[in-house]
């Protein structure tokens, strides 16, 4: 049974529709790529899984459980977890809190306990600090912990944002353009995360990219969106030949 | 001398209490008008470190917040009114002293007024979740002004009249211990996981839904925590009064407890406590000449010292040096039982200019620099010729005197003028308040006194 399944999913905006009839499904454990022209609708396709959107028709499935209409905070808990295109991180919070923060959905426990600083609230402190350190220091941001999240270079706050998702303990992970603004080397080294991070956590892998560099290395199959309808998908191979995608979208870049 | 972790906050809180028990037996004996400044400055640090936690650490901008103290006031104020006298009767029955009933039936009203103002703090989260920034800051204007406007309309609270027949329950202790109450609740509450949840909601609330933060539950207990605690401020409020009136809410008392918060850094809990202290004490202060010259006397003050805090070290021993000579100052003033001046709105001021002069021997101890000490030594003997000028009046010629006495009877009314000014610049000069974000932590008071110290962590 697949990861995630999209079945006939619709979204409407005041009359514009944004993605029309997307039918997608995830396999656990699978790496891949979302790609199509500016404005295809990808992102869309993101809020929509993660309970930003509620889709206006189809159904979205995780585990064959409907999570279509849950809150973003219920989905996350569920098992997906995401980045954004323009880094949105807690800014003044270190990077340390930045991924406490989505650890402690894993590790909860009344607000009375932190009230009156009991030995439960200590436990669970603890153990949050320990699985957040252990993200940290796995995306070698360990170093960095203390510091503010907005006081590191670029393309460390693209890792962070990456080490807060995963310490939700997802089994899905969204990745919004993930080396947009990098130069070669950084998305070189960012291909070898993103490989060794769904190894590590065992998770499947849901990318949304515009440089073909990384599509086509990592990606074992690839969706390809065009107006928010799914004209091609399959590996990296056909796709790169298949003739809509040359029209759509590859042609444009190659012209 | 050491003080480890384990040691100290037993030490602290008895420090605090032995304090808090020594000003309480001196108050009876000490200026009403100074004790009702201080009692001013408690309440103030309860309602500023509630509003922090919504606005400043929570991210809520909420300018209601006096219509929360609004539901405390009252409501514990009709319990005690209404219910305190047969209820202490009743406690009297199944053997409880009297001197113990009483405070039993001030702390239930309290909590049930706390409690009330939660609800209300819920009420408003709740229609608000979608709302944000200024959206927000009209909606919760409006509710506290709709809470102020039922008060006007209840006749068993005096109505528009005000209420009044109150007893007197507020006390030192009762205040204090409710500010420190308050604070350990933010600081315990902010240090744990669901602090850095509501943290989160400030900085950015798409991002933390995606993490699995329920961020509509994190506003609304925000929203009912800090209402709890200016419920209960209302209480204290009200029994130290014996007198409400619903127009000491309207939305400028909100704006008040909003400013002590900005003025003394959003998100630092020891920057809302200098705010309220700051916000309570000028426009007293700045009610007489005397008051006024005192405050540009230390503003001079803060600009003479500026070269020793600009030295690496200097802002500590500085700081250091005038906490311990400040402490030193109000005790002897408790314990020699002093009647400050003559019992008058203006006694307090020739003590104000001398506690500048205590903080200018102060900087001379602490910050030791040899090229400051010039200038600091002008601004002690400005400072003694200050104290002399009202502490001794006889040595001024009578012309002189007489152009005091009139400036003192005319000044009074440029006093909101001058206290305006004294925001503007304040905020101007540090925009993001005193203290920022900075809290006053064991590290850094052991980094003013080295005798705190904290055990060196153990080496695996």
């Amino acid at each position: 049974m697949p990861l995630l399944e999209l079945d006939h999913c619709t979204i409407h905006f005041e009359g514009v529709t944004a993605v029309s009839d997307l039918t997608l499904a995830v396999e656990p454990g699978a790496l891949v790529g979302l790609i199509g022209p500016n404005g295809a609708g990808k992102t869309t396709v993101f809020n929509m899984i993660t309970g930003i959107y509620r889709p206006s028709a189809g159904d979205i499935r995780l585990d064959g459980r409907s999570i279509a209409g849950l809150a973003p905070h219920d989905v996350a808990r569920a098992g997906i977890a995401r980045t954004f295109q323009n880094i949105r991180l807690f800014q003044e919070l270190s990077a340390l809190d930045n991924v406490r923060v989505a650890a402690q959905a894993t590790h909860p426990y009344p607000i009375s306990q932190a009230l009156l600083r009991t030995a439960t609230f200590a436990r669970a402190e603890r153990r949050l600090a320990v699985q957040a350190m252990r993200v940290l220091r796995r995306l070698g941001l360990y170093h960095l912990r203390e510091a503010p999240a907005r006081s590191l270079p670029y393309g460390q706050q693209r890792r962070l944002e990456i080490a807060r998702a995963l310490a939700t303990r997802p089994r899905l992970l969204l990745l919004d353009e993930p080396t947009a603004g990098m130069n070669p080397s950084e998305t070189t080294e960012l291909m070898h995360l993103i490989r060794r991070v769904r190894e590590d956590f065992a998770l499947a892998v849901l990318l949304i990219e515009h440089d073909m560099r990384v599509v086509m290395g990592i990606c074992e199959r690839v969706v390809v969106l065009d107006y928010g309808v799914v004209i091609a998908q399959g590996p990296p191979d056909a796709i790169r030949n298949d003739p809509a995608v040359i029209e759509a979208y590859l042609g444009e870049a190659s012209a | 001398m050491t003080l480890t972790a384990r040691r100290r906050t037993p030490l602290l809180a008895a420090a605090v209490v032995v304090c808090l028990v020594g000003i309480n037996a001196a108050a009876p004996g000490l200026n009403p008008y100074l004790v009702q400044i201080v009692i001013y400055i408690g309440i103030n640090i309860i309602l500023a470190v509630s509003l922090n936690l919504i606005s400043g650490f929570t991210g809520q901008l909420n300018l209601g917040h006096a219509g929360f103290m609004a539901v405390g006031a009252y409501l514990s104020a009709g319990l005690t009114f209404y219910l305190g006298g047969a209820t202490q009767h009743a406690l009297g029955h199944v053997g409880i002293p009297g001197w113990l009933a009483g405070p039993i039936v001030f702390l239930i009203a309290l909590l049930l007024g706390g409690l009330m103002a939660a609800l209300c703090g819920v009420l408003v989260g709740l229609p608000t979740l979608r709302l944000r920034g200024d959206y927000l800051a009209i909606v919760t204007l409006g509710f506290g002004e709709i809470l102020r406007t039922i008060i006007v309309q209840l006749d068993v609270v005096g109505a528009a009249r005000g209420f009044s027949g109150i007893p007197q329950h507020t006390t030192f202790i009762w205040t204090y211990a409710w500010a420190a109450l308050t604070i350990i609740a933010v600081r315990n509450l902010m240090a744990s996981a669901h602090g850095r949840a509501l943290a989160s909601v400030r900085e950015d609330e798409m991002a933390a839904q995606v993490m699995g933060i329920d961020t509509v539950r994190y506003k609304v207990i925000a929203f009912a925590i800090g209402a709890f605690f200016a419920g209960i401020a209302g209480g204290l409020f009200g029994h130290y009064l014996m007198y409400l009136n619903p127009g000491m809410f309207s939305f400028l008392r909100s704006i008040e407890i909003v400013l002590m918060v900005v003025l003394g850094g959003m998100g630092s809990i020891a920057g809302s406590v200098v705010g309220a202290i700051i916000l309570t004490v000028l426009p007293e202060a700045l009610r007489t000449l005397a008051g006024m010259l005192a405050v540009a006397y230390t503003l001079a003050w803060v600009g003479v010292l500026m070269p020793c805090l600009a030295r690496p070290g200097g802002a500590r021993r500085l700081a250091g040096g005038a906490i311990a000579l400040a402490v030193v100052a109000v005790f002897a003033t408790l314990v020699s039982g002093a009647d400050l001046g003559e019992g008058s709105r203006a006694g307090v001021t020739p003590w104000l200019g001398l506690g500048t002069l205590v903080l200018g021997v102060a900087a001379i101890v602490a910050a030791g620099t040899r090229r400051g000490v010039p200038r600091i030594a002008v601004g002690v003997a400005v400072g003694a010729a200050f104290c002399a000028l009202f502490l001794f009046p006889q040595i001024l010629p009578p012309s002189a005197a007489a152009a005091r006495d009139w400036l003192s009877a005319n000044v009074s009314q440029l006093r909101m003028v001058i206290y305006a000014g004294l925001l503007i610049a304040l905020m101007l000069a540090r925009p993001q308040g005193i203290l920022g974000k900075a809290e006053l932590t064991w590290r850094v008071l052991q980094s003013i006194f080295p005798v705190v110290k904290r055990r060196a962590p153990a080496r695996a």
